[in-house]
């Protein structure tokens, strides 16, 4: 594998990432989200906020499956079989009616799944699907310095031919692969 | 609401295409070809439709069960391995599309459902989209990411 089979060199800065405070409303999340989307250009920005606590430190992250899973909770509050059989659905209810839902409960809390620097791709491969997240952050000494990014690693390893390497050959090789075995079955 | 899926959806005209015999590097080949734009950056649309021979749609493949395919190509590094996994990694070196692919069949929606359907059917089947079908065909996708327009009439 080339020098770069360790997820530190492709993950963005965490400095490059939008902030948001983590009280502040999921409607603020959805607009600044929204923005950070189209900041570089139609569907080239950012797919994700960062969110501080009240010292101005890391504390989650703000994603579009955050939100969807807001709404989850939305539908839930509406399903009859879940009102009946849950006490739960008193304490959603509450929650919705007498005070608005802020980003802290619903951010994802950037130690729930996360990736060591010096971890191999394959290891934040693995992650990626055993999780189905589409970011990673990725922590030195316990601390976030990254985010890894699935669409981006995915670009980055597939520029680097490690495809290629890690999952076999393509048929633009079989006649290398023909001539190879050709030679070996020769001698 | 009134918004319909079809009015949210991307086309599946706009997905690339491959068999089900091309291989895992081909397929990503295919995706970066067909997402990176002129300027290299990546459009997001994140998925492979596959076809079979009667071309079909069969299935699909995305940015996230092609590097699963890494995982599976490297199930630990530094770990020991019994011989028959060994044999069995050595075996399936050569992963094809099928190997990975989600069917069609699966996760979809009507094109005239309305688009708290489609965001529901992200929800429970924990995907990034949802397939759209009109009498039985395939004819689009809608991205999660798409429906985070519609976030704060549905929230």
């Amino acid at each position: 594998m080339p020098k770069n089979s360790e997820i530190d060199a492709y993950a963005i800065p965490l400095s490059e990432y939008p902030v948001i405070g983590r009280d502040e409303s999921v409607y603020t999340g959805i607009k600044m989200l929204k923005e950070a989307l189209h900041k570089d250009g139609p569907w080239q920005g950012k797919r994700l906020l960062m969110v501080r606590d009240r010292n101005g430190e890391p504390t989650g992250l703000l994603t579009v499956k955050c939100i969807f899973n807001a709404l989850g909770l939305r539908l839930l509050d509406e399903d009859p079989a879940f009102k009946e059989e849950c006490f739960s659905w008193h304490y959603i209810h509450e929650m919705r009616g007498n005070a608005r839902v802020t980003v802290r409960e619903i951010m994802r809390p950037l130690g729930a799944v996360s990736i060591r620097r010096h971890s191999s791709i394959s290891a934040a491969a693995r992650l990626f699907a055993r999780h189905r997240v589409n970011h990673l952050p990725v922590t030195d000494g316990g601390k976030a310095t990254g985010i890894l990014d699935l669409g981006q690693l995915f670009y980055k390893y597939h520029l680097s031919g490690g495809f290629r390497q890690a999952t076999g050959t393509t048929p633009h090789d079989l006649p290398l692969l023909v001539k190879l075995l050709g030679k070996f079955a020769s001698t | 609401m009134g918004t319909r899926a079809a009015d949210v959806m991307i086309s599946i005209d706009e997905y690339p295409v491959a068999g089900e015999d091309e291989y895992i590097g081909r397929a990503a080949e295919l995706m970066v070809e067909a997402f990176s734009g002129k300027n290299s950056h990546w459009k997001g649309y994140e998925s492979l439709f596959i076809s079979n021979g009667a071309n079909e749609y069969v299935g699909y493949v995305t940015m996230r069960s092609l590097l699963k395919a890494i995982g599976l190509g490297d199930p630990g590094r530094g770990r020991w391995k019994p011989w028959y996994v060994i044999r069995a990694g050595k075996k399936n070196n050569i992963l094809q599309i099928k190997d990975l692919m989600r069917p069609v069949s699966a996760n979809w929606v009507n094109a005239g459902d309305d688009i708290l359907h489609a965001a529901r059917a992200i929800i429970e089947n924990r995907n990034n989209s949802v397939l759209v079908k009109e009498r039985g065909r395939l004819v689009g996708v809608i991205r999660a990411i798409d429906l985070l327009w519609f976030m704060e009439e549905l929230l």
